[in-house]
């Protein structure tokens, strides 16, 4: 089994809209959803339909792989990756990766989105962070004072 | 060969049973309901407590979300600590509690922004009258805190689990337990009383506290205690015994389990002299204490589980200061960070941080960094104290630096450099907490429904005190970049 995994030389990623990535085996390790599949498999090329991940983000995610897979990058190099990747993201972008890491059970990109969406939430307003995550209030308006007057503090 | 693959399902598609065929609607894509509520978590665990009350006003389910005592569980965890500081006044008595957080990217060198700190609440105390009546005082046994001006004052004993004990700012009596996040309070029941008619030239009763957690048995205790001194002797060159200093004679202790409506006196017999007893501290069930006698410091500590008052291995650095000099508490500092003890010991020289690294084990206490003092520009007096606060993970640390004025110091120990903050406040001086903060519920915590739980920030919100809307800020006063750090 382990020699026939090892066989294993170029993964093809089918994105939403049908474009097409091939990636090598290393870079998939980290999207558990798509290395749980694999390790079922004795073929020597597989190719994996993921209908919920489009082909930009899907680009973005491997993008990220590469390099945090990379054993020549250094420690600073890869932080100032995540620095420059996190900056070209716009809100909706953010999202829809998060929602992609977590389809893929990617663990460390999800924490890394996590994180990147807590900063852009951080010290805003509950206004903005409903704008931002499109949810629609469900508490009456009283209830809703109520609840900003015993977080008083959270207010200023 | 291609392979179909059908198997990995989309969970959001399954939530989504209406909608099941559409397999991606991008003018829908992303909605909050697709995000699953572990996924939201992740994200909220990541903020800082104060943008986190914020998103509990988001939606119903966010409240219940950040509500769930297995989200401030996991949210604890993550031990970010933050300080709560009251400025400190000779007029009275400041009833403002400013909260800050202490997350690295807010010092880091090379950032220049001013540092808020929130006020996090106001003891309100009751003397209005009006308050009184609206909170109908006459009924109730007892006043929150105190009920006239000259009582309207606490103190801070510690923190532990994020909830804070407050004390009589005299003699230590443990009133309140508090979690400032949440304004959730209790009051503790009176403790025993002294022994009245005792003759105050002769005898001396002196009080002190502290407040833990037990785990083995989930219980949040308070430790009461009474020192009894009398007056020594001491012999004159002509052979005539006179009436000198307080000597040590005995104490008691009372303890009180949180929910329980008294407190259990606890037989000690501590065979050691207790002069002052500071930094109460709660590691591994059992409260520290840093025992000052005289010339001598050592570790005192109350095991919750075998409720015997004991000796504890303290680090080497006690031992080094074992000169002549007298003693100050102000120079030396207890506290826990992630579970472990550590004591910050410093002098005109250098400042030094130890960690007790396997708990009850003397041998363990590892010197973690040595600070030259005495070779700084920034530090021009002898009399100069500095208290290590924390120790971030990243290598840099916060001091609290007493002299002239009260300042922060941010340390790189890795880079070798330093920042300085200063409170804006006159006279700028004040008093700091660490504390982790919690959403923890105090309904939760107490056994016993008889134990009524309030609310600091529904109590008297028609009455401002007059500081109340004072927003403090912290300010870099300068870098510099020539510190001299020696990391063991």
């Amino acid at each position: 089994m382990a020699a026939e995994k090892s066989s294993i030389k170029i993964i093809t990623l089918i994105a939403a809209d049908g474009s097409v990535f091939e990636v090598e085996p290393n870079i998939v390790k980290e999207m558990k959803t798509v290395q749980s599949y694999i390790d079922e498999l004795d073929q020597n090329t597989v190719s994996i339909p993921l209908p919920n991940v489009f082909g930009n983000d899907l680009a973005m995610i491997i993008e990220y792989c590469k390099k945090h897979a990379s054993e020549e990058e250094t420690k600073e190099a890869k932080e100032e990756f995540d620095f420059e990747f996190v900056k070209r993201m716009k809100s909706d972008d953010k999202l829809r990766l998060l929602q992609a890491a977590s389809y893929l059970n990617m663990e460390s990109f999800l924490q890394f989105m996590a994180k990147a969406i807590a900063a852009e939430i951080e010290n805003q307003s509950v206004e903005f962070v409903r704008d931002y995550f499109q949810i629609e209030s469900d508490f009456t308006p009283e209830e809703e004072a109520e609840l900003r007057k015993e977080n008083e503090w959270a207010f200023k | 060969m291609e392979i179909k693959l059908d198997s990995i399902a989309s969970t959001r598609d399954s939530q989504r049973s209406n909608d099941a065929k559409s397999k991606i609607d991008e003018a829908e894509f992303p909605y909050f309901d697709n995000i699953p509520s572990h996924i939201i978590a992740d994200i909220l665990l990541q903020l800082p407590i104060k943008s986190l009350l914020t998103c509990k006003c988001v939606s119903k389910s966010w409240k219940t979300l950040i509500s769930e005592p297995h989200f401030d569980k996991l949210y604890s965890d993550r031990a970010r600590i933050s300080f709560i500081i009251r400025t400190y006044n000779h007029n009275f008595m400041p009833k403002n509690f400013y909260h800050l957080e202490c997350e690295s990217e807010k010092f880091e060198i090379g950032r220049n922004n001013p540092v808020k700190l929130n006020p996090l609440f106001k003891l309100r105390l009751c003397f209005d009258k009006e308050c009184l009546k609206k909170d109908n005082y006459w009924n109730r046994k007892r006043p929150f805190i105190g009920c006239k001006a000259r009582h309207d004052k606490c103190g801070i004993l510690n923190s532990c689990n994020g909830l804070l004990c407050l004390c009589h700012h005299n003699n230590l009596t443990p009133l309140v337990i508090l979690n400032p996040t949440t304004g959730d309070f209790i009051r503790l029941p009176e403790v025993t009383k002294t022994p009245k008619r005792l003759n105050p030239t002769l005898v001396r009763i002196v009080g002190n506290a502290g407040f833990g957690f037990h785990p083995k048995t989930g219980e949040y205790k308070v430790i009461h205690m009474w020192l009894k001194y009398v007056k020594g002797n001491r012999v004159m060159p002509n052979g005539v015994s006179r009436p000198y200093g307080w000597v040590f004679e005995a104490m008691t202790l009372e303890i009180h389990t949180l929910g329980t409506s008294s407190w259990r006196n606890v037989e000690v017999d501590p065979q050691f002299s207790i002069k002052e007893l500071k930094h109460a501290t709660c590691v591994n069930g059992a409260l520290h204490w840093i025992r000052f006698d005289n010339w001598q410091m050592s570790i005192l500590c109350f095991n919750f589980d075998s409720e015997m008052l004991q000796l504890f291995p303290s680090p080497p650095c006690f031992e080094n200061n074992n000169n002549n000099n007298e003693m100050s508490y102000e120079i030396i500092r207890m506290g826990q960070l992630s579970g472990f003890l550590y004591i910050c010991c410093a002098s005109d020289q250098n400042a030094t941080m130890w960690i007790m690294k396997k708990y009850g084990i003397g041998e363990s206490w590892t010197n973690v960094y040595n600070i030259d003092i005495s070779s700084n520009r920034l530090f021009p007096s002898p009399f100069t104290l500095c208290c290590p606060l924390k120790h971030f993970e990243e290598g840099a640390i916060i001091l609290l630096y007493l002299y002239k004025s009260h300042c922060f110091i941010y340390y790189e120990l890795e880079k070798n450099r330093f920042k300085v903050f200063q409170i804006h406040e006159n006279p700028p001086f004040f008093e700091v907490i660490p504390h982790i903060p919690s959403l923890i519920s105090l309904k939760d915590v107490v056994k016993g429904d008889n134990i009524e739980v309030l609310n600091i920030h529904s109590r008297c919100t028609k009455f401002k005190l007059p500081e109340e809307n004072e927003v403090l800020s912290l300010v870099q006063e300068f870098v510099n970049t020539r510190m001299k750090i020696t990391t063991m």
